[in-house]
């Protein structure tokens, strides 16, 4: 291969990496708000559920959680 | 991202065709940018928040460190591909034994085992504390390959020596639009991933909820039992 060929090569491995790692950047974006989506839609529908089931319910489900040690995020 | 392609096009075209290796030597640019992102500000980054980590235990430090070594090992990569394409047509050689070759090799490893650790662990405080402390160690390798061809006989070129850099003037210009263009999609990169982090811890908590609301919902939902029904 002579130099020029070479740099073409160099130069296509550079923009193959960082193109590449940005596209999974933005594909990976897309894929973890969507299942945020779906998961406080589902939230939203299981308390519209629990609320029509039980009205007199007085417990916040969140605090409860928390005093479960279940609650937050995966640090504790 | 317009500024890495205004680097490409600088080292394309205004930096002259070195006289000994032709356009190869174009490479240069960006292996060292790329040299520069991981060796400085990225693993830099992993070490400064795992010490903080351990001090302040915040999450975010946590994030941060994994986003900014997974950014590192790209870019180590790259460094070590256009590498040894350079030298194939200079050294004649892919890859040869070299300190500095060896000790950036050692260090792409050493990075890898950190995300590969990361992966294997559940998410939580234990598993940022052992990549914290994992995280300080494996720094120790940054140092070595900036002093490697200082301290041990190489064939590595060294373009900063004591008496400033060893480079044509436009090509010293270039040299600095690559590196200022490649820290800045390096903080570009960090921010976007450490945010993908962030909201990733927020989807497990919410999914807790979402789970806990499941099991409330069945047995609130749920018809009794005769064995719960009282006689």
């Amino acid at each position: 291969m002579t130099s020029s060929e070479f740099l073409f090569v160099g130069l296509a491995v550079v923009w193959v990496l960082i193109g590449g790692y940005l596209l999974l950047l933005v594909h990976r974006q897309a894929h973890l708000q969507a299942k945020v989506e779906e998961v406080e839609a589902e939230i939203s529908a299981l308390e519209r559920l629990m609320d029509a089931s039980s009205p007199m319910r007085s417990t916040d489900p969140q605090a409860e959680l928390e005093a479960n040690g279940q609650g937050g995020s995966p640090y504790g | 991202m317009a500024l890495v392609l205004v680097a490409l096009y600088g080292s394309l075209v205004w930096a002259p065709t070195e006289r000994v290796m032709g356009d190869v030597q174009r490479l240069f640019y960006f292996h060292m940018a790329s040299a520069w992102v991981a060796l400085g500000p990225a693993f830099t980054v992993v070490f400064a928040c795992s010490i903080a980590y351990l001090v302040k235990r915040r999450p975010a430090l946590d994030r941060v460190a994994a986003a900014s070594a997974e950014i590192g090992v790209v870019f180590t990569t790259i460094t070590l591909t256009t590498g040894p394409l350079w030298a194939r047509t200079v050294w004649l050689t892919y890859w040869t034994w070299d300190p500095r070759l060896t000790t950036t090799l050692i260090l792409w490893f050493m990075y890898v085992g950190y995300l590969l650790l990361r992966s294997m662990l559940p998410a939580g405080e234990r598993r940022a504390r052992i990549a914290a402390v994992y995280g300080i160690v494996a720094w120790v390798d940054v140092p070595l390959v900036f002093m490697s061809i200082r301290w041990w006989r190489t064939i590595h070129p060294q373009v900063i020596t004591g008496s400033g850099m060893q480079l044509e003037g436009t090509m010293t210009a270039v040299l600095f639009l690559a590196l200022g263009a490649f820290t800045l999609l390096y903080l570009l990169l960090l921010w976007l991933r450490a945010g993908q982090l962030r909201i990733g811890d927020d989807l497990h908590a919410l999914t807790m909820r979402a789970e806990w609301l499941h099991s409330r919902a069945i047995a609130t939902t749920r018809p009794a039992t005769d064995e719960e029904v009282p006689s």
